[in-house]
């Protein structure tokens, strides 16, 4: 289950298999190479927190169109807090300097969905 | 302070291989001479090198980040000779294009990722640590640093000559970003910048180049100099654009459209070898073909369409402020000590508004107010009075001032 999730609408219908590509190699590239084990320290994330959630722990699916209408989009979903903060600080940066700043843009009313209190005393609880 | 950021690492590999393949091999037919051949064999070996330079500076999915770019690059033009030695065409016509293959393989040849930045490192595909490389060194895109560095130097000068107290200008960096770019005017150009000014007095600004490398293409290429010259002229010394929250778009029409007119004029007066910086057309090797695209995107930025045309949207604020600063260079006509050249004065009026600290309302109404004024030509006179008195002061607040205080 999310404990967060968040709606970008995507530039055009390839970027949510590129998303899901990059996050990939993302995490590969995370196992291995101090660069970018040290980027996720210095911002401020436990290491050791984001490795115990793994790449698993970030969902993407499509929304459907009850919720957005037609428009391409994707809803990424966060299994802990952790991932959540890597994924503001760190992901999005990084998906954005790999795809162009236009291919994510965060949306309205459904981009964010059980964050804050209620999502870090649901992590707190795992 | 983080270096500015650049392009992902295979996106660099092909933008690379790109601008190797621009510099080397010419365009034009007629421009390459061989014997017993014609300008039309030529063409379509020209025709047949560009399909497959395409295929092959195409770094997406076959270089991966464990291979080199001087490597990838060299093997990009040993595949592009081989092509040609393999092509159908006549002897003479793959002759006619060998010298620029051999360049562009000697080129790739003598290009070394370990002799790029100081101290020696080599691109992985890291953010970054590639941008602390291609920051340090960045050989790879050396004509694009170029093509940054004569912009630059040619703002500084210009400031530092015509305004009339510029002060310390902020050191201006260059960066570039990838963003898949569609046709959004009416040109065929897949490039835009962007300037972005650090918080704090004396910070540097980063001028951002966005490209899409598997579209950059000679137009592309040619036109870069009018995207570098609008963001370094226009925007990387506006100490406004510094200021949080800036929201407020009415006098765009001053940066976007007055600014625009001046930044391209200088880059015209450049490439015509006139003014300070004309010494410095000789790092443009493509001078005459810069100045045509500046010409080009220059005019499509303000072309106006009826109905609106959604894809410029910018259109309208753009012509106007292009409008106003023309309607303002006439009236400069016959002022005392203009002499029969209104350029000088004009750079020194525009420079000083530029670096305005504050862009307000008050200094929208002026703007607003100029423009109305300009373009009734009784009211020139009352215009000319206020330049003069402004040329007294060597205040451009009093000018602003008096402009306000004009009768609507």
């Amino acid at each position: 289950m999310s404990v967060a999730e968040e709606y970008y609408k995507t530039k055009d219908s390839t970027i949510p298999a590129a998303v899901q590509r990059e996050l990939d190699d993302y995490f590969t590239k995370l196992a291995e190479d101090p660069l970018y084990r040290s980027a996720v320290s210095s911002a401020g994330i436990r290491l050791a927190d984001v490795e115990a959630c793994g790449r698993k722990g970030i969902t993407l699916r499509s929304p459907t169109a009850g919720i957005v209408g037609a428009e391409t989009g994707i809803l990424v979903g966060f299994g802990s807090v952790v991932l959540h903060d890597l994924w503001k600080q760190v992901l999005l940066p990084y998906l954005k300097w790999r795809l162009g700043p236009s291919a994510l843009r965060a949306s309205g009313p459904v981009s964010r969905k059980r964050v804050g209190r209620q999502a870090k005393g649901r992590e707190s609880r795992r | 302070m983080p270096y500015p950021t650049h392009l992902p690492f295979e996106k660099m590999k092909t933008l690379a291989a790109r601008l190797l393949y621009l510099d080397c091999i010419p365009h034009v037919p007629g421009d390459i001479h061989h014997p017993g051949t014609t300008a039309e064999e030529v063409a379509q070996v020209l025709n047949y090198l560009h399909g497959q330079m395409i295929q092959f500076t195409n770094a997406g999915g076959v270089s991966p980040d464990t291979q080199q770019l001087d490597k990838f690059l060299q093997e990009a033009a040993q595949r592009l000779r081989s092509s040609m030695d393999l092509s159908p065409f006549s002897l003479g016509g793959s002759q006619a294009v060998r010298h620029g293959l051999d360049l562009l393989h000697d080129v790739a040849q003598r290009l070394s990722c370990y002799s790029c930045s100081h101290p020696s490192k080599v691109c992985y595909g890291h953010p970054y640590h590639d941008a602390e490389v291609v920051s340090r060194g960045g050989e790879c895109i050396k004509p694009l640093k170029r093509l940054f560095e004569v912009a630059r130097d040619v703002a500084r000068l210009y400031y530092s000559k015509y305004a009339t107290n510029c002060g310390r200008l902020p050191a201006v960096e260059f960066s570039t970003s990838y963003d898949s770019i569609g046709q959004t005017l009416t040109v065929p150009y897949h490039v835009r910048g962007e300037t972005e000014h650090a918080s704090g007095e004396g910070n540097p600004a980063t001028v951002r180049l966005y490209l899409d490398p598997q579209h950059f293409d000679r137009s592309t290429y040619w036109v870069v100099p009018y995207v570098l010259f609008h963001e370094c002229i226009c925007h990387a010394f506006q100490p406004m654009k510094s200021q949080p929250g800036r929201t407020a778009e009415p006098y765009d029409g001053f940066s976007e459209g007055w600014m625009d007119w001046v930044a391209y004029s200088i880059l015209n007066r450049l490439c015509l070898g006139q003014d300070p910086g004309g010494q410095l057309v000789s790092q443009m090797p493509h001078a005459a073909d810069n100045a045509r695209e500046a010409g080009i995107f220059h005019g499509a930025r303000q072309h106006v369409s009826y109905p609106l045309d959604t894809s410029n949207p910018e259109a309208p604020t753009v012509l106007h402020g292009v409008t106003t600063a023309k309607r303002f260079f006439g009236v400069l006509d016959h002022l005392p000590g203009n002499s029969d050249n209104n350029w000088p004065m004009f750079f020194r009026i525009s420079f000083d508004l530029n670096l305005q600290h504050e862009w307000n309302m008050e200094t929208e109404t002026f703007f607003r107010k100029l423009a109305s004024n300009l373009a009734d030509p009784r009211k020139h006179k009352q215009i000319k009075s206020c330049i003069i008195s402004f040329l007294k002061s060597n205040d451009i607040r009093s000018l602003i001032g008096r402009i306000l205080a004009l009768p609507s």
